[in-house]
């Protein structure tokens, strides 16, 4: 019996309309059956389903214990796959860290200046002498010799005519005062 | 299958559990074998292609979406793997020759007789049939063999399948129809009307 597409078509949704019924054939034909098939539709859907249930049983064999074996062992190493992957990736995550650390701490105890000694308390004290001399401490005695030499200068530089003498007594008491802040200014007594 | 207890097995698959395979294997595993080596003709080839299978459903049930379509879902990925091989081997599969023998030597014409006949002539008689039913699935069209194969071992519909092999479910019902109508044929021609 020939068919064409568009009656294969419609057999075909029939039967599959019939399966999901799970009615058989005639009783699929008497109630629920969504269309009527033509008479030559009717016969190939019923040869269709002869010729399958002929085959029932025929075609089932025996499944080998080996492969429901093999089939499970495979089942169980890629469920276990993912577990492998992650503690791989951990230990890699943990070595890096590690790795990470040894180098931040290196860095942080690495001295910065190499030529630097490695006691620094001379570096301390000589940044404190020339502290020191570059700013000394203010004493009050200091500060009054200081302004009596400058008034005593500006009075020298009136009374005195220009020249000579005057000149070289001036130097002198500068002289003196230039000596004063050589000498150590600690020696002064406090006021 | 009961469809809670269904629902059961793929749960415990998804979640991971070996114990969810296991029972899925037992369920589908004799109809999954079937199907290959009725497809490929080896039984070497349908233990691979269950593995393989195994393998596939690891790692897709979790994007399986549960919606009472299992089986048809899982002959799919079953006859994806089967046209992968055929692909690869770029030859239309053989049944298995009788003179083969199984891993234990035994002939496998003794493997593919009817488990419930009683008597020597009945098993020897199942053997005979079932070796030329071979012959016959063997001599069909390979796109017809593996629609009627799914029809048999997947229950598919003929919509489903028609999914499978992107042509329109009258198209699958057309080679079904005539496959099934030559291996009548074969069978008849052979040993007389059934």
């Amino acid at each position: 019996m020939g068919l064409n597409e568009q009656q294969y078509e419609r057999v075909a949704q029939w039967l599959d309309a019939m399966e999901v019924s799970g009615r058989d054939f005639a009783a699929f034909v008497q109630q629920g059956q969504p269309f009527d098939l033509s008479r030559e539709e009717r016969l190939a859907a019923q040869q269709v389903l002869r010729d399958e249930a002929l085959l029932e049983g025929a075609l089932d064999v025996e499944l080998p214990a080996q492969a429901t074996q093999r089939a499970r062992r495979r089942a169980v190493a890629e469920l276990a796959r993912p577990r492998r992957i992650l503690l791989r990736v951990g230990f890699a995550a943990a070595a890096a860290t590690a790795v990470a650390a040894a180098i931040v701490i290196a860095v942080s105890f690495w001295p910065t200046n190499p030529s630097a000694p490695a006691n620094d308390a001379v570096g301390q004290w000589a940044s404190q002498w020339i502290n020191a001399v570059e700013n000394p401490p203010r004493h009050d005695d200091v500060d009054i010799l200081a302004m009596q030499a400058e008034e005593l200068k500006a009075d020298m530089v009136v009374s005195l005519p220009a020249g000579g003498p005057v000149d070289y007594q001036i130097d002198s008491i500068q002289q003196s005062l230039d000596e004063f802040w050589l000498d150590d200014p600690a020696s002064v007594p406090a006021g | 299958m009961e469809a809670q207890r269904l629902r059961a097995m793929i749960a415990s698959a998804q979640a991971g559990k070996a114990q969810g395979y296991e029972a899925l294997l037992e369920a589908y595993g004799p109809r999954l074998y079937g199907y290959f080596f009725r497809a490929t003709g080896s039984h070497h080839d349908a233990e691979d292609l269950l593995s393989d299978l195994t393998l596939r459903l690891v790692r897709m049930l979790k994007h399986y979406d549960d919606r009472g379509r299992f089986e048809p879902w899982l002959f799919r990925v079953a006859a994806n793997i089967v046209r992968d091989r055929i692909r690869r081997s770029k030859a239309n599969p053989t049944p298995a020759s009788l003179s083969l023998e199984d891993e234990s030597g035994q002939p496998l014409v003794d493997r593919l007789g009817d488990a419930k006949t009683e008597t020597v002539a009945e098993g020897l008689l199942a053997a005979e049939m079932s070796e030329r039913l071979d012959q016959a699935m063997e001599r069909l069209d390979a796109t017809a063999r593996e629609m009627i194969l799914l029809r048999y071992f997947g229950q598919m519909s003929f919509k489903e399948i028609a999914e499978i092999f992107q042509c329109p479910p009258g198209t699958v019902l057309a080679k079904v129809h005539r496959g099934l109508g030559r291996l009548r044929k074969l069978m008849e021609g052979k040993y007389g009307p059934q």
